[in-house]
């Protein structure tokens, strides 16, 4: 015996057509989030070729988790890696910024553009292209005793092209990560290279206030700086006479890193209060290393 | 590995500390933080506990030493802050004698005069709410953005004033209250490449169902200067102009500076703070007067609580 009017079953069968539309229409949005990442390097690169290092990409400044393409069969001087784009709007649609590190140099940051798919699936394709470029870097390692969670922010502004303009294929470079005891930052260019060390914090703030390692800019120099190819010297007139030497760097601890942000502070003079949230945020850290080796 | 000392720490750089900004009370230190500084909402409650001799209270002397205790919690999120403090100040009553004379009272001691420098509400209790919100401004490429605070703060203070009859010797008391609304705006410029920081701030106070019911404006600016450390003290200073009515005097009638030593122990994560404050009031009845305030105090935040947001 059957209840229901035909009308109803008319508008049940719309509705399950419909869901089913919509479900096709989701899986196809989903699908399309899966995207090819593409590196393209030009340049003599003898980093490359004589270490024969994998790359490390850094997408749209997420130092934490970045990507490491395999070399491209029949391509030479190309990478690839499968990428899911997890942003609300996708690329192309939305831009996408990249860096590599080289291990023993990095690049800017470009955006992509859509590349074609050589294994003609008909996949979306993000190509970067990258100068290889071979200005000096740093292995910069920062150690927390007890390890505590940090985060860390590079930033590197964009260059001239020549003609007093960044090239249009350029991005801001502003890269963060967050991690916890010990961070290897690979590939830090001093100069022009600004890093940010943010020790408690499990977000990096792009523009917050924290142990500025190294900076290019005079108004808020960094409190180290780089002598001859890798030797760190302490540059903050506080912390130089505070810091213990170790190999290949210093050694700073808690107390005299918290006086020195009570002495210098970037962005506005820190208040009593703000002194008691760092005690708060920096834990039960009792020192912090910094080294660097080329 | 060479330990460097600590001696050496002394020849420490000129500085951009700033003091605790312009306030009505010695102990009621800066609490403003960067919203960039932290990373989710935080709640934290501060103790404070100290003494002054010569307690001035929103430029009027109580013309007594106290001992002072405020409790403040206040909660950070995002770009606003929420405050509530209890504060006490402890001192010595003054007994107060009245005489119904020609059905009018007259109090002993006499309160000041209209066109006086008023005297300080009596020690007592008096609960803040303040509500802030963090903007930031100018920044470039090379500097990021300034972030300034705007304020507005609304106290309460009971006062109950017991008094003694002269001609007949028997004890009644009268409930009053001084209540008082004010808004602070954090400011920041640059003259000649110096940073120079400093508040504006705009206060009402009026004080009732008193034996010296009073209400005065205060429209000031609070200039704080870069600070100097030698070892680990901080050696701060802030210089504060203010035209504040209801003394007989329009105008400028205030010129408060404040020098501060301040030193925070790792150890104890406490601050410590010494501050001389000497103050230069102008009245109609007795023009320029000095008041010199001393005080010592600790601050020290016994509970903080990080609401992180979730790493990305």
């Amino acid at each position: 015996m059957r209840n229901s009017s035909p009308r109803l079953e008319g508008f049940a069968r719309v509705l399950g057509m419909g869901a089913f539309m919509l479900l096709l229409v989701t899986a196809n949005a989903r699908a399309e989030r899966k995207i090819i990442v593409r590196i393209k390097l030009s340049g003599a690169c003898d980093v490359l070729r004589e270490k024969g290092r994998d790359l490390l990409v850094v997408l749209n400044g997420d130092e934490t988790t970045p990507i490491t393409p395999a070399p491209r069969k029949g391509h030479s001087r190309t990478w690839e890696t499968n990428w899911e784009d997890r942003r609300g709007t996708t690329f192309p649609k939305e831009p996408l910024c990249a860096s590599v590190r080289l291990g023993g140099g990095r690049t800017y940051c470009a955006l992509a553009v859509q590349g074609e798919d050589y294994d003609q699936n008909d996949a979306v394709v993000a190509e970067f292209s990258f100068d290889c470029d071979e200005q000096n870097v740093l292995q910069v390692t920062i150690e927390t005793h007890p390890g505590i969670a940090f985060s860390y922010v590079r930033e590197l502004k964009k260059i001239d092209n020549g003609n007093g303009r960044p090239d249009p294929s350029d991005c801001e470079c502003l890269e963060k990560a967050t991690t916890r005891g010990k961070r290897i930052v690979r590939d830090v260019m001093i100069p022009p290279e600004r890093l940010l060390v943010q020790l408690g914090l499990t977000t990096a703030i792009s523009d917050g206030d924290g142990l500025l390692l190294f900076s290019a800019d005079d108004r808020s120099p960094g409190v180290l700086a780089v002598a001859g190819k890798s030797k760190l010297l302490v540059n903050d007139p506080f912390l130089k006479e505070c810091a213990t030497d170790i190999e290949n760097g210093f050694q700073f601890e808690r107390g005299d890193i918290v006086q020195s942000l009570i002495v210098k502070n970037r962005a506005r003079p820190l208040t009593d209060t703000a002194i008691h949230l760092y005690e708060k945020t920096f834990g039960n850290l009792k020192s912090v290393d910094v080294t660097a080796v080329k | 590995m060479r330990r460097r000392t600590p001696l050496y720490c002394i020849l420490a750089s000129m500085i951009f500390a700033g003091t605790a900004v312009a306030q009505n009370r010695v102990f009621d230190t800066d609490d403003s933080i960067d919203p960039r500084q932290h990373d989710g909402a935080v709640f934290m409650s501060r103790l404070i506990a100290g003494g002054a001799s010569g307690f001035v209270d929103a430029y009027r002397p109580l013309h007594q030493n106290t001992a002072f205790l405020q409790l403040a919690n206040s909660l950070y999120v995002g770009h606003f802050q929420f405050d509530f403090k209890h504060s006490d100040v402890f001192g010595k009553d003054t007994p107060v004698s009245v005489c119904l004379c020609n059905g009018n009272p007259i109090y002993f001691p006499t309160p000041p005069s209209p066109d006086s420098v008023p005297a300080a509400a009596p020690t007592g209790p008096k609960e803040t709410a303040q509500f802030g919100w963090y903007h930031a401004v100018g920044g470039g490429r090379a500097q990021p953005p300034v972030m300034l605070r705007y304020r507005l703060t609304l106290s309460w203070q009971p006062i109950r004033t017991d008094m003694t009859s002269i001609t007949t010797g028997e004890t009644s008391h009268l409930s009053g209250r001084e209540r008082s609304i004010g808004l602070d705006a954090d400011t920041y410029f640059r003259i000649g490449g110096h940073d120079m920081w400093g508040s504006l701030i705009f206060a009402r106070m009026v004080r009732t169902g008193t034996t010296d019911d009073r209400a005065q404006n205060e429209f000031a600016y609070t200039s704080r200067f870069p600070g100097l450390e030698i070892r680990k003290v901080l050696l701060r200073a802030n210089l504060t102009f203010a035209g504040v009515s209801g003394r007989g005097a329009s105008g400028l009638n205030i010129v408060n500076p404040a020098f501060e030593a301040f030193w925070h122990d790792p150890k104890t994560r406490m601050n410590l703070h010494l501050v001389w404050s000497p103050m230069a009031a102008r009245s109609g009845a007795e023009g320029w007067q000095n008041f010199h305030q001393v005080a010592f105090f600790v601050d020290y935040a016994p509970y903080v609580k990080l609401f992180h947001r979730t790493a990305q």
